[in-house]
């Protein structure tokens, strides 16, 4: 589904990845580590089509098409989903009239026909509960005023709400509390059992024991230095970065 | 609470819903009369005034009272229009 070839990406003139490649197969969930700065921010957004990053050498391909040169609007209406590391507040534009518009957009560029209202109504309240989000929430402007719990719920509200086929959850878990992970983590799980594929970028082991990667990476100074399966995280909370990455074979 | 209280009760959340965009449809000189609630939580509204016969009044009904009322009262699960107009 997503191959990624010696991705090579800079930005302001700083080189931040120096030759990523991974493959990621339609309904696998993969797992991004690394230290801060190690590049895992800027490999989502380059597959996500951040206009800050250029990528000088590689490919990113997205269903045997190469996406390299798309912008993140095309990218969305292929399927691809990143959710924000601080999603941004947009007064005035309320959760429901947002929503609706997005999932119209998409439709739209995919040649489809949008969603009925009445449907839409339907399906955005049954989510909403099924997040435990009260249904006034709908009516509160994008991210204004949210907790840090809200935001995240919100990322995961609208990747229910327009089913992606490749999500990337950038630090999804970073700020909740044990409660709020649950509930974030059952919204991924509905969106695997949508059949949708995952790559989750976290600092910790907490989220991965609710939603089991099947391969975990690790960036460091811009390149995968190891790749592996969820053991490898288990070294990591025990160990630190540093020694995983020099005593892995 | 028995039937007919929740029922009222749902009647009057309603209501509510609609009294906060009366206003709206008063200034262009209509109305809207809630008819009924039918047992499986579908709200039947009528418009009267202006609103008869309005070329737009889908448009009130879409984007004014469907979605106020939806996303206001948890049970509702769908609005419509049966005016005659």
């Amino acid at each position: 589904m997503l191959e990624i070839k010696n991705l090579h990406v800079s930005a302001e003139n700083n080189s931040i990845l120096k030759g990523v490649s991974l493959t990621v197969k339609k309904g696998e969930v993969h797992a991004l580590m690394g230290q801060n700065g190690s590049g895992k921010s800027t490999l989502a957004n380059c597959i996500a089509g951040h206009p800050f990053y250029t990528i000088t050498k590689g490919s990113i391909s997205f269903n045997k098409k190469n996406i390299n040169k798309l912008a993140p609007n095309e990218r969305a209406a292929l399927g691809i989903y990143l959710t924000f590391q601080n999603p941004p507040t947009l007064p005035g534009v309320k959760i429901s009239s947002y929503l609706r518009t997005a999932k119209n957009a998409l439709a739209e560029a995919r040649h489809e026909s949008p969603t009925e209202l009445t449907d839409y109504l339907r399906e955005l309240k049954t989510t909403m509960k099924f997040l435990g989000l009260p249904l006034k929430f709908a009516n509160r402007s994008l991210n204004e005023g949210f907790s840090g719990g809200e935001k995240k719920k919100l990322e995961i509200l609208q990747a229910l709400m327009l089913k992606p086929k490749l999500i990337i959850l950038d630090e999804i878990d970073s700020g909740l509390d044990i409660d709020a992970i649950k509930v974030v983590a059952a919204g991924v799980k509905k969106l695997q059992a949508q059949g949708a594929t995952i790559i989750i970028i976290t600092h910790y082991q907490r989220i991965l024991n609710f939603i089991a990667p099947n391969y975990v990476h690790i960036l460091q100074q811009g390149v995968i230095a190891v790749s592996g399966d969820k053991s490898l995280v288990e070294r990591l909370e025990k160990t630190s970065f540093k020694e995983v990455t020099t005593t892995h074979e | 609470m028995d039937a007919l209280t929740k029922r009222i009760k749902l009647e009057e959340r309603v209501e509510n819903v609609l009294n906060d965009l009366r206003p709206a449809l008063e200034a262009h000189g209509g109305d809207v009369k809630l008819i009924d609630i039918t047992k499986d939580n579908i709200v039947k509204v009528e418009f009267i005034g202006n609103c008869k016969g309005c070329p737009i009044a889908d448009f009130t009904l879409d984007e004014g009272l469907k979605e106020a009322i939806m996303m206001q009262v948890e049970e509702i699960d769908d609005v419509v229009d049966v005016t005659k107009h």
